[in-house]
């Protein structure tokens, strides 16, 4: 995936509006460039940018005051069906999807739209995110049962 | 050593698994009611969260590129009212360095025909109706062809053969009687001219014969090279 649109795609997860997200990833290279005049220079681009605009976005967060963090929720409640209509699901609408993902706990939200979105692998989110690899499986993992049980309970609810 | 589902269906589905553990996984999975719905509602949220990816959109790769060729100036501040024009200017700083100083160090880019082919296996290719098209193969391993489709892959004509496992993973051939570009850090196999190499996050094996042009597509190494074999095309 080329970096502006992984670059992006994690901006989108990361801001409420496209405009805002926009100015993210614009922040995001701003970010880059004084870090690259503080002589920092990376292994990889990818995982450097994805670092300075996840970083980038959570100060926008605490500036804003507007969004109430949910911090990681390590009490999830798994979907009670067993079976998955996954067809049903794969017909589901964009916007339920990207509603049920910002619904999600941040953490379980960011490390969702790294893997699944941005194709980092899990070792490569832990270090973007300092948490142990472990626990990034944990939470894509939680994440993703949770985006099914949440929009399994948008289409029970559909008249 | 306990068992658990979710941690077990989560490091199968990130991958992580050798060739053996997934065996052994995929096995299981047939016995374990728990581990099957663990793996099945994870793997179905992994397609939901993929079915969210968008490209960048052109007014801001545009305006990227527009402020490229603006002077430099001083880092703004952020509360300042005109914050934005001065973001503007820096931004096309940050940009030409990104571009100037920092790209050497970062890998080229691919060539499209591949990153479009990788993109494909990530997200699935399309099916298409073509009663008298034939795989090459009805089985790769633990593979079932799924389906065929034509196509265009960075402007060259191609064939696409999805292969998919029990456990949902994905394995593409594809076809073109045009030679597919070379990988930007490319291994070399035998028999010459072949390659292997890692494109986004995929693995591919591409093979070059008089008239046709294969690539096997797959998450693995082991996966990529086992088409490879079973399409007669490698040892």
């Amino acid at each position: 995936m080329p970096v502006a649109d992984l670059v992006h795609n994690l901006a989108r997860r990361l801001t409420d509006r496209r405009a805002d997200a926009e100015d993210l990833v614009q922040e995001t290279y701003l970010r880059a460039w004084a870090a690259w005049t503080d002589g920092r220079r990376p292994d990889r681009v990818a995982p450097w940018l994805a670092t300075i605009c996840l970083n980038a976005g959570r100060d926008r967060l605490r500036r804003t005051a507007t969004h109430a963090e949910t911090g990681w929720d390590e009490t999830f409640d798994p979907p009670g069906p067993a079976d998955v209509e996954a067809e049903a699901l794969g017909r589901v609408d964009r916007a339920v999807i990207d509603a049920a993902l910002r619904r999600l706990p941040d953490e379980q939200r960011i490390a969702i739209t790294l893997m699944d979105l941005c194709g980092f692998t899990a070792a490569e989110v832990a270090t973007i995110t300092g948490a142990p690899r472990g626990t990034v499986l944990a939470r894509v993992h939680r994440g993703r049962k949770r985006l099914v049980g949440s929009i399994r309970e948008v289409n029970r609810r559909a008249p | 050593m306990r068992h658990d589902p979710e941690r077990a269906a989560a490091t199968y589905l990130a991958g992580e698994l050798d060739r053996r553990g997934r065996t052994r996984f995929e096995r299981h999975l047939l016995d374990c009611e728990d581990c099957w719905r663990e793996t099945n509602t994870a793997r179905t949220g992994r397609m939901l969260a993929e079915s969210l990816r968008e490209t960048a959109p052109a007014s801001l790769r545009e305006r990227i590129r527009a402020v490229a060729t603006l002077p430099a100036a001083p880092q703004p501040r952020r509360t300042s009212p005109l914050w934005w024009p001065y973001t503007l200017v820096a931004a096309a700083v940050a940009v030409l360095v990104l571009i100037v100083v920092l790209v050497p160090d970062a890998p080229q880019p691919q060539p499209v025909a591949l990153t479009e082919a990788a993109n494909l296996y990530r997200t699935g290719a399309p099916q298409q109706d073509l009663p008298d098209e034939q795989p090459p193969v009805r089985q790769i391993d633990d593979y079932q062809w799924h389906g065929s489709a034509h196509g265009e892959l960075g402007g060259l004509p191609a064939t696409i053969h999805t292969y998919t496992a029990p456990s949902g993973a994905r394995l593409l051939v594809i076809t073109s009687p045009e030679r597919f570009p070379r990988a930007v850090d490319a291994h070399e196999i035998a028999p010459a001219p072949s390659w292997t190499a890692e494109v986004d996050g995929t693995v591919m094996l591409c093979v070059d014969q008089p008239g046709i042009s294969w690539l096997a597509i797959a998450a693995t190494d082991s996966d990529a090279l086992t088409a490879g074999r079973a399409l007669g095309l490698v040892t």
